[in-house]
């Protein structure tokens, strides 16, 4: 078993996934990735990961509903999460606004557009 | 027992028509005409693919079918006097994450021409393998392809309504910025661009399948369907892969000079990827239009999913990058 930490990344963009997934493999963490908020909350019986990266949009489970379900959980509430909300100034019409994410139970929120590298940062500071 | 590729899952897209120009150059001023056009009616196009053969560059560029109503004048304008093919209901298939495994896209292709579905065109991401066919072959290609590759055993296929309790889910947020926010730019040097040039269908011969199984990954793939009846396969990879791809292909265009063509050139490849490029109108324009006006040549360019990438000849990597960095926005600029 590595030693490595397990961060698990989620979001139905996969492309995002992809690359936050190399750029966490680049700072010698190790990644588990999943596409919505089913296949994740499976993930992290499967694999308990340290800290999980969440979109809120995404389809069969959002990110707020998932958040909620692990952080009300004395099993998982531990897993430290972060957000990845939209930026509301920039998208008028979502439910789904940096605002409202930070009403939820996450540890910490990344706007999207996000900076990488300052994902890396928030990543390693709740580690 | 059918050999299998894990991946982490497959999306259906809606219905979309797909335009093949098949014109020879210079047509760039007129594409872009197009594309601003599909920008100011705030139209997206998720795919634009463009590849040059001989004396010919082939664009082949997707819209949602509700859209090309809106954009059919321009649509005629701009292939007057090209040879234009319009697919009126395509849909793409996508398999993510492909890892720039060769094996994969293989196994697919020939999954899918072993179900007799016929493949329009197939494009790469970062993560996503994409493949065009009819739309109303979606669901039995993907039933082909589920042959060939394990899921994780709770996924279901990602499809573009997502309807939870009676309603629609939303899943992708549509904004304007006035310039491109991207997660960074790369600039990749020293590669090799491979062509080839065949009659349809590729791909059962035993050079293509022994393709499947060589090591490393591959940068950028493209597939159109060029004219009469021919295919052309874009392949970019670092140069020890595409040494042993090229000589594979190599046997397989010497074994029927008339009918098949292979070359190969030194490139560069800039890339790039950014938040919600597949639900953003204007990208391909912004971009399309800043590398026309550098007079760079471009040797193949790929939008797809959330990525774009621009194959230039060896050594213009970085001015094509410098300039299409004042169109971006970069981390922490």
């Amino acid at each position: 078993m590595s030693d490595k930490q397990l961060i698990l990344v989620v979001d139905d963009d996969t492309d995002l996934v992809e690359m936050i997934a190399m750029k966490l493999e680049s700072e010698d963490f190790r990644v588990a990735k999943a596409y919505d908020g089913v296949e994740a909350f499976d993930r992290i019986k499967e694999e308990k990961p340290a800290l999980v990266i969440l979109d809120v949009m995404m389809p069969r489970k959002d990110g707020y509903a998932l958040c909620d379900e692990l952080k009300n959980s004395d099993e998982y509430k531990d897993i430290v999460v972060v957000l990845l909300t939209a930026v509301s100034d920039a998208i008028s019409s979502t439910n789904y606004t940096h605002m409202g994410g930070k009403t939820t139970l996450a540890d910490d929120y990344v706007p999207k557009p996000i900076d990488l590298d300052k994902l890396m940062e928030i990543v390693k500071d709740n580690l | 027992m059918v050999d299998t590729v894990r991946i982490g899952g497959i999306r259906l897209s809606a219905e979309l028509v797909q335009l093949d120009l098949l014109g020879s150059t210079p047509a760039d001023a007129r594409l872009v005409d197009l594309l601003r056009s599909a920008t100011a009616a705030k139209i997206n196009i998720p795919h634009l693919h463009q590849g040059n053969s001989d004396a010919a560059r082939q664009t082949t560029l997707c819209l949602a079918a509700e859209d090309f109503l809106r954009l059919r004048k321009a649509c005629t304008a701009a292939t007057a006097g090209q040879r234009c093919r319009v697919l009126s209901s395509a849909g793409t298939l996508t398999l993510f994450p492909h890892g720039g495994n060769l094996a994969l896209i293989i196994r697919v292709i020939t999954a899918l021409e072993t179900a007799g579905i016929a493949i329009h065109a197939i494009s790469t991401s970062v993560s996503a393998l994409v493949v065009h066919m009819d739309f109303d072959q979606l669901e039995r290609g993907l039933e082909a392809v589920r042959t060939i590759c394990r899921l994780p055993e709770n996924h279901t296929p990602l499809r573009p309504v997502v309807v939870l309790d009676g309603e629609a889910v939303e899943t992708a947020a549509v904004y304007w910025e006035p310039r491109i926010r991207i997660y960074g730019m790369e600039v990749l040097m020293d590669l090799r661009l491979l062509r080839l040039e065949m009659p349809a269908p590729l791909l059962q011969s035993d050079s293509f399948s022994q393709m499947a199984s060589l090591p490393g990954k591959f940068r950028s793939l493209m597939l159109q369907k060029a004219d009469h009846g021919r295919i052309a396969l874009t392949l970019v990879a670092d140069s020890k892969m595409s040494e042993e791809i090229g000589a594979l292909l190599q046997q397989l265009a010497d074994s029927d000079p008339k009918q098949r063509r292979f070359a190969v050139s030194a490139a560069d490849l800039v890339c790039f990827h950014g938040p919600h490029f597949q639900d953003r109108y204007g990208i391909a324009e912004m971009c399309y239009a800043e590398v026309c006006r550098s007079n760079l040549a471009i040797e193949a360019v790929a939008c797809t999913g959330t990525s774009v990438y621009f194959a230039t000849s060896a050594g213009q990597g970085q001015r094509l990058a410098e300039c299409l960095r004042n169109i971006c926005i970069l981390p922490g600029v």
